[in-house]
């Protein structure tokens, strides 16, 4: 009987050892997982506080001229927007997006400070953004620019 | 004596079955919670992950086409997860009713996916009157909701 006991309490022992091992193994890496995307999500929260922009002003060109007119030859005109990047982080130039008349614009030109190559509006440089029209007749009224994190501007085209 | 000896025998092997059993069977209910412990937290890091903005211009008239009865929305990933355009995998809602994935029309505009910092457009063929409106999107337990007067 003794033998019965022993064997079974080693059996019964090893098995809680097993499955203490089980759980050790996936329960720290799961709570690691949902740590590090909370950890991401401040870090998101953060950047958003941090991004903020304003457009100095919108104009309507219908005549270009200069590069630009020869970038876009066959545009109707030009939607140029100048904004000041007013935060604290850098913002990408591919995560810029350009709503005129809240139609999406996929093609877009920039230029920070004159820079038409970089592709980073750091804080308080001037980025001047350029949406070609190729609608005829086109009188646009209002120009959305959205950029990391959501954070948008809107403001009418003159 | 002989037959005591195969009494302790019989009890031997089947106290040692009885405890491979329990023992079996609490590693199994622990895998199945471990299982269950890992799909969990792999969603929840996924919702955390996933956040969606809807950049639409409310102030301009594109948000409904009122020949073709159809909403358009703009909703930019604004999370760290790729998103599937799929309109089966977005739920979405018109003034608190929700519209039929097959009234729904998903369609990237900045590239080819929806990865973060892209732009899809959402068409819904769902007619509306004169006056206030709201549409609330769904994605992955991320939601966002524009107000709009038509």
């Amino acid at each position: 009987m003794g033998f019965s006991v022993s064997g079974a309490t080693v059996i019964i022992i090893l098995g809680l050892l097993v499955a203490f091992g089980v759980a050790m193994a996936t329960v720290p890496a799961g709570i690691d997982q949902v740590t590090s995307a909370q950890s991401a999500s401040s870090d998101r929260l953060l950047g958003q506080q941090n991004t903020d922009f304003e457009i100095v002003d919108a104009k309507w060109d219908d005549e270009p001229g200069g590069l630009l007119g020869f970038l876009f030859p066959e545009a109707e005109g030009l939607v140029i927007v100048n904004a000041n990047n007013t935060g604290t982080t850098t913002i990408e130039i591919d995560d810029i997006d350009v709503l005129v008349d809240g139609t999406y614009r996929e093609e877009v030109h920039t230029a920070v400070n004159g820079n038409n190559e970089t592709r980073l509006w750091q804080p308080n440089e001037t980025i001047e953004i350029t949406a070609p029209l190729f609608e005829e007749g086109a009188d646009p009224e209002r120009v959305k620019v959205i950029v990391t994190h959501g954070i948008s501007e809107s403001a009418g085209v003159g | 004596m002989a037959l005591v000896s195969v009494e302790h025998l019989v009890l031997f092997i089947a106290s040692l079955l009885i405890a491979a059993t329990v023992a079996g069977a609490l590693i199994g209910v622990v895998d199945r919670g471990s299982n269950a412990v890992t799909q969990q937290s792999m969603a929840l890091s996924d919702s955390i992950d996933t956040d969606i903005t809807i950049i639409s211009d409310r102030g301009s008239d594109a948000m409904y086409d009122s020949g073709d009865e159809q909403i358009r929305v703009l909703v930019k990933n604004t999370g760290e997860t790729h998103l599937n355009p799929n309109s089966s995998r977005i739920d979405v809602l018109v003034n608190g009713d929700f519209v039929h994935p097959d009234d729904v029309t998903v369609t990237p505009v900045s590239s080819d996916g929806w990865a973060p910092q892209e732009v899809v457009l959402v068409k819904i063929d769902h007619g509306l009157d004169a006056g206030d409106h709201r549409v609330t999107i769904h994605v992955n337990r991320n939601s966002d909701t524009i107000q709009f007067r038509v």
